[in-house]
């Protein structure tokens, strides 16, 4: 299901072409926004920018379900979290919350037998209501978190990770650990086939996995990983021994091949980024309640 | 010439063994030499590549006494990335060796460690292209490359360290022959115009023998011949346990014939074996002449018909990103058949087999087992009666002991304890594995891990069993064992279905043969029959056995390996005689 979430998309767009420091310094002023706004149409407007920029970079259909599928699941977790726990959470006073609907009353805990004082302990003793602002949270924090997603996997999809390898570097980042984390990303597609074959051949010799039964899953979670962590370590030996006969570790400065080159158009974007983040920054600081931000 | 390459006494024991890997090894490799190793699994090949690289001893630990000059420099007082400029080494997966994310990438990897000037590292990216003519795929991402192409990128990315030697283990072993061909093709080249001196690691010899100019035979740890090919594999070296390296049909059957005095050279290929003819019998005459169908008692017994255990339907599966790998596929299966599935990379046989066996839904036909469509059957439940097993055996291998492993199966059909493990006994006798009982799968030997992959789906008791590519890296004494056990079982009324891209294996073992190409069934019947149809075989890029091509110049009819031909020219002298 989760095969094509954070793996490059081979393409030419204009987004792709961007020197990828353009790109990392986009990243700045996006979060800073997913960090610091509030306001529900601030982050609505973030949120258009980020998925016109996807449209910008044609990424194919097939490439959106995964991200779309972790999108859902986390508002939806978010949304149960608001709904349910935000009362009983932050311990607001009675009165100051716009209280919609009562799912579970205190009262109730003792018409229910076991359910009921757990309810009652996991909520601070303060029961399940269904809250405007409970609500309000759910969609504040889908959004940001959504922002978070969307922008740092188009950065992924959008650029070499040699590229992404490179521009770290620039910033100071050595280049053994830009390496290694590149390595993991390059490799995480291979591991993922690794795990469905080894899943295969244990359904192959009646292995039945009872979704909802703990112990089935951690048996076959166990026999797989074991598996799976042999069968890496043994691929890790074989690459470390190629990248050895290929100078990796030679004692000089590495160079890279393909240079990162500014144009023009990186360049006008930059200034264009620096403006814009001095500009929510500024609003921020001075007018926080009419743009939505509440810091 | 001078040698670019020696080793003096060279002797080898991996850490915590007892018996050395390698004995006294004192190898000359003239520059400009393109030399074959060979040798069976275990020999001590791969080690012997590690010394020469000098990855043993600055990587690898170990006992290492003697030296290893590589162009004069003892690889004991250079570090590995600088021996890396005078002798490269590609290994056997070519997957497994790339680092970078694109041909070009790859290619510059090298150089870039090397802290190479940008210009230098242009240039050198350039002629490592042109060197493999890979330049129409520089941009492209390695995981979309084909399999030869992919070692072509790993060739490459060694050449642009400027070695003088370059160093192959086992290149083409997972290759199918288009493959194979192109990896040869490409190291003639380096040899003969780059002045790249080539050391190629094999044990399967049909295609290399022709492009080589020395060999080198190891066996357990010791060279036993060395010098140019045609003394090395003419000179009668070659006695019944070098057979096992699979050498050309044309140098089996001249063997043979030389023994029997009908012939008085080796003759390593078709041309040379043709040069020879015709041959003169005992009796006097040609087998042409000689010929009649009587006497090559070639009538196969006719048996009852039989109730298929399987039968495809109108098969077709398309992936979801629109590629058509299977189009209207109707086979039936019966009991006690030898199958195989024959194609080239990418022809749809891996699918086909994940179909039988359930792991994927067809988009169109059904497969019919146990009375029922096996898509409404689960993974598990059908595990009863479709086994399958995968093409790496380490990624079915996943229990503690071996037995464990046998025993993981028939535990999660839910059977008494003593059925279980009376299963898990007689398979363990059945596959020879007895010795390894307790033993951790890891630690076998990849034949053996093939036997436990295979044990451990038997001990389901299917009716048909699916296997997939199981000749993958095995010489031929381990891949006619298993044949053995499994031939055991077929008579008891097993199916079983091989897919592979190795004709021989399909000559030499199958009841019945399918060619699959481009996702269409091309040939399906008896072996003969199919295997001799050299056109549609080209057609698929599959090469025909050589013995067809053998029998065909002796004027034999249809001929599948090198025992049926000796087999039929015995019987024509026995019934002429």
């Amino acid at each position: 299901m989760f095969r094509g979430l954070f793996q490059y998309v081979d393409s030419n767009s204009s987004i792709h072409r961007l020197n990828p420091q353009v790109k990392l310094l986009m990243l700045l002023p996006v979060l800073l926004l997913a960090i610091a706004a509030n306001g529900i149409v601030t982050l609505l407007l973030v949120v258009s920018f980020v998925l016109s920029l996807y449209l910008l970079a044609k990424i194919p259909r097939s490439r959106y379900r995964a991200i779309l599928v972790i999108g859902l699941f986390s508002s939806l977790s978010f949304f149960f979290f608001g709904m349910f726990f935000y009362f009983g959470f932050y311990q607001h006073p009675e009165g100051t919350i716009t209280i919609l609907t009562w799912i579970f009353r205190p009262e109730q805990a003792e018409t229910m037998p076991i359910l009921g004082p757990f309810l009652l302990f996991l909520t601070g003793g303060r029961g399940i209501v269904v809250a405007q602002e409970g609500l309000v949270w759910g969609t504040v924090t889908t959004l940001k978190f959504s922002i978070a997603l969307f922008s740092s996997n188009l950065m992924i999809m959008t650029t070499k990770p040699k590229e992404i390898l490179l521009s770290l570097s620039k910033i100071g980042i050595p280049v053994k650990i830009t390496f290694v984390a590149m390595t993991a990303l390059r490799f995480v597609p291979v591991v993922m086939e690794e795990y469905y074959t080894i899943m295969n051949a244990q359904q192959a010799r009646g292995l039945k996995i009872k979704k909802l039964n703990p112990k089935s899953i951690f048996e076959g979670l166990t026999t797989t990983l074991t598996t799976l962590i042999v069968n890496i370590i043994k691929r890790a030996r074989i690459l470390a021994l190629a990248m050895e006969t290929r100078g990796f570790g030679a004692r000089v400065q590495k160079v890279s091949y393909e240079e990162l080159k500014m144009t023009r158009r990186d360049k006008t974007l930059s200034a264009a980024i620096l403006v814009a983040t001095t500009i929510i920054i500024i609003l921020m600081l001075f007018y926080p309640y009419h743009t939505g931000f509440t810091l | 010439m001078a040698s670019i390459l020696s080793t003096e006494n060279l002797y080898y024991t991996h850490p915590g063994a007892t018996q050395y890997a390698l004995k006294n090894i004192n190898l000359q490799v003239k520059e400009g030499d393109f030399t074959l190793i060979a040798g069976p699994t275990g020999s001590g090949k791969s080690t012997l590549a590690l010394c020469l690289t000098g990855l043993i001893p600055q990587v690898i630990v170990g006992d290492m006494k003697g030296t290893v000059l590589v162009d004069g420099k003892d690889t004991k007082q250079y570090e590995v990335y600088q021996m890396a400029q005078y002798i490269g080494l590609v290994f056997q997966n070519a997957e497994n060796q790339l680092c970078a994310l694109d041909v070009e990438d790859e290619i510059a990897f090298g150089p870039e460690n090397l802290g190479l000037p940008r210009a230098e590292i242009e240039n050198r990216v350039e002629k490592a292209l042109n060197a493999v003519r890979l330049n129409d795929l520089r941009h492209k991402y390695t995981f979309n490359l084909s399999g030869g192409e992919k070692h072509k990128t790993v060739i490459a990315s060694s050449l642009s360290m400027l070695p003088k030697i370059l160093v192959l283990d086992e290149p083409l072993s997972e290759l199918d022959p288009t493959g194979c061909q192109e990896i040869l093709r490409t190291l003639k080249i380096l040899n003969e115009e780059y002045g790249i001196t080539v050391i190629l690691i094999e044990h399967k010899l049909e295609h290399v023998l022709g492009y080589v100019k020395t060999a080198a035979l190891l066996k357990d740890g010791e060279i036993v011949a060395h010098g140019p090919t045609d003394e090395v594999f003419k000179k009668g070296k070659l006695d019944e346990e070098w057979l096992d390296l699979r050498v050309p049909e044309a140098l089996k059957l001249s063997q043979e014939l030389v023994k029997k005095g009908l012939m008085s050279n080796l003759t390593l290929n078709t041309t040379e074996f043709e040069a020879q003819l015709p041959l003169t019998l005992a009796i006097g005459t040609s087998p042409k002449n000689a010929i009649n169908a009587s006497s090559l008692g070639l009538q196969g017994e006719k048996s009852p018909p039989k109730i298929p255990l399987m039968r495809i339907e109108g098969l077709s599966y398309t992936y979801l990103d629109g590629t058509e790998a299977l189009e209207d596929i109707n086979l039936q299966i019966l009991p006690g058949e030898f199958i195989t599935i024959l194609g080239s990379n990418g022809a749809g046989k891996t699918t086909l087999a994940r179909l039988m066996a359930g792991q994927l839904k067809p988009s169109k036909g059904r497969i019919v087992m146990n009375g029922g469509d096996i898509a409404r059957q689960g993974k598990a439940d059908l595990a009863r009666t479709a086994g399958y097993t995968f093409q790496n055996p380490d990624n079915q291998l996943f229990c503690r002991t071996v037995k464990d492993e046998i025993a993981f199966g028939p535990r999660h059909l839910n059977l008494s304890k003593e059925e279980t493990e009376a299963r898990v006994e007689n398979t363990l006798r059945l596959m020879q594995l007895e010795q390894f009982r307790d033993r951790d799968p890891q630690t076998l030997s990849r034949g053996q891990k093939i036997g436990l992959a295979v044990a451990s789906v038997l001990s389901m008791k299917p009716k048909v069993l699916i296997l997939d590519e199981p000749t993958l890296g095995q010489d031929s004494s381990r891949i006619n064992s298993l044949v053995g056990m499994l031939k055991t079982m077929s008579k008891e009324g097993l199916a079983i279905v091989v897919i592979t891209h190795d004709i021989n294996f399909a000559a030499e073992h199958a009841s019945r043969v399918v060619i699959i190409n481009n996702g269409k069934i091309l040939l399906d019947g008896e072996p003969h029959m199919v295997l001799s149809q050299e056109e549609v075989l080209h057609s698929a890029s599959l090469e025909p056995p050589g013995s067809v091509r053998l029998g065909k110049l002796l004027g034999l009819p249809p001929m599948l390996t090198v025992n049926e031909i000796s087999k039929a020219l015995q019987n024509i002298e026995e019934a002429g005689g």
